[in-house]
């Protein structure tokens, strides 16, 4: 089995990713992205198959996600392991930018990944938003009816977000196009991008360079220790799949709002209860404030004790987000498209 | 114990979030509904209280197609777990 392995290894050039890493990637913190990534496998692996039993015609689509849960072999599974697999995503994704920022990973000369990180990250909640609305339940229905409102009121630079911009498909055809197609095509080559950056400018210090005694330890190491997390990730996502289906209502009722969005997107919801344009200003607001951030911030300080007003306003961020989650969970809706 | 507090409140939000998801759905349908139903009862022609049962979130229970492979496979992911976790730690522990 060695003899199999290391003619393998030999011929695809594994030694060539030997290079040496700090030994901090290791830690749970620095290996975020990573668990991301193997998220983001095991997401591709399970949508080729759900794709192949999903009808994305509005008269069909709730019906066919239904035949994938209760008829399929391994419907149920596959989608359990879809739906936590973006769970999971998700959860790392957030966990990785709050590192990236506290350990100001976003520094010179690492301020472009940032940037591809936070696009990734937006291309991230568009996969999660039409994910939501494929399954075309009275969540789904909604959750298309506030896209349209939003495009509707952006007038032309909406149009292509619209059910106006063509009448020979259906939107839900043309979010399961964006979804499987689009959103894909330009996911991959950034992903591509944001990795070679990685490699390009290294992982970043744990601590200032002039205090630095950081073990090094080769990459193919670091990449054994991922396929650790990558296991535990399955074992856990597999567990929540074979014991928690994910929600699936009927076939939405055309007219009335009663439900709310997924955690992820439930803070716009509590915000659109305030005032219903918040729907169009706050993702765009809080994405020019993450692309910002490598510029707001210049100076090579990195350690948390003199980043004390950056990290502040940080965390007062996220408090301020989570507290609009909690405040979308337990609000009623006091609006209506 | 700073990283075991971040641990502990990681894992309470998830739980909330968790929560949220599934325990609350049909709260949240049933909170709103009567309300969203009866504004808009003269324009729709359906029976709110069946709307209620049919269109609240049931987390739908999963058809046993598969069942003994997915187990299977959930179980060898959790013995491989704990198989790299102690091969990992055996030999942090050969090193030092």
């Amino acid at each position: 089995m060695k003899n199999f392995i290391h003619f393998f290894a030999n011929r695809i050039g594994w030694g060539g990713l030997s290079y040496p890493v700090p030994s901090h990637a290791n830690t749970f913190a620095y290996s975020l992205g990573g668990t991301t990534l193997i998220g983001f496998c095991i997401l591709i692996i399970s949508g080729i198959f759900l794709a192949q039993y999903y009808n994305p015609s509005p008269e069909e689509a709730n019906q066919s996600v239904r035949y994938i849960s209760e008829q399929a072999y391994l419907g149920w599974y596959v989608r359990g392991l879809h739906f936590w697999s973006m769970q999971l995503v998700t959860v790392c994704v957030a966990l990785h930018l709050v590192r990236t920022f506290i350990t100001a990973s976003f520094k010179n000369p690492r301020e472009i990944n940032w940037i591809g990180g936070v696009i990734l990250l937006g291309i991230t909640g568009a996969f999660i938003f039409t994910g939501t609305v494929l399954k075309w339940d009275q969540e789904a229905y909604e959750a298309l009816e506030h896209n349209l409102w939003a495009a509707n009121k952006l007038g032309p630079l909406g149009l292509i977000l619209s059910d106006n911009f063509t009448k020979s498909v259906s939107m839900l055809g043309r979010l399961y196009g964006i979804h499987t197609s689009f959103l894909p095509i330009i996911f991959f080559p950034l992903l591509g991008l944001h990795l070679f950056l990685q490699k390009l400018h290294g992982l970043s210090e744990k601590k200032p360079i002039e205090n630095n005694n950081n073990k090094m330890i080769p990459f193919t190491d670091h990449l054994k220790h991922l396929a650790i997390y990558g296991v535990g990730a399955l074992a856990l996502v597999s567990t929540l799949a074979v014991i928690i289906a994910p929600p699936l209502g009927n076939t939405p009722v055309i007219g009335i709002e009663v439900t709310k969005p997924p955690w992820m997107f439930v803070w716009i919801f509590a915000l659109e209860n305030i005032w219903v344009p918040f729907l169009i200003f706050a993702p765009p607001a809080i994405f020019v404030f993450l692309f910002s951030v490598p510029f707001l911030e210049r100076n090579n300080d990195t350690l948390i004790s003199q980043r004390k007003l950056p990290v502040s306003i940080f965390i007062i961020c996220i408090l301020i987000f989570v507290a609009l989650i909690i405040f979308g969970m337990i609000s009623t809706t006091g609006h209506s498209m | 114990m700073k990283n075991s507090s971040l641990l502990i409140g990681i894992i309470l939000f998830c739980s909330i979030l968790f929560s949220y998801t599934f325990s609350g759905a049909e709260n949240k349908m049933a909170s709103h509904v009567s309300g969203q139903v009866a504004e808009h009862e003269e324009d729709l022609d359906f029976d709110s209280m069946e709307f209620m049962e049919t269109a609240s979130y049931q987390i739908t229970p999963p058809s046993s197609k598969g069942y003994p492979f997915a187990a299977l496979f959930t179980g060898t992911m959790w013995v491989l777990l704990i198989y790299f976790i102690l091969k990992t730690k055996k030999r942090r522990g050969e090193m030092s």
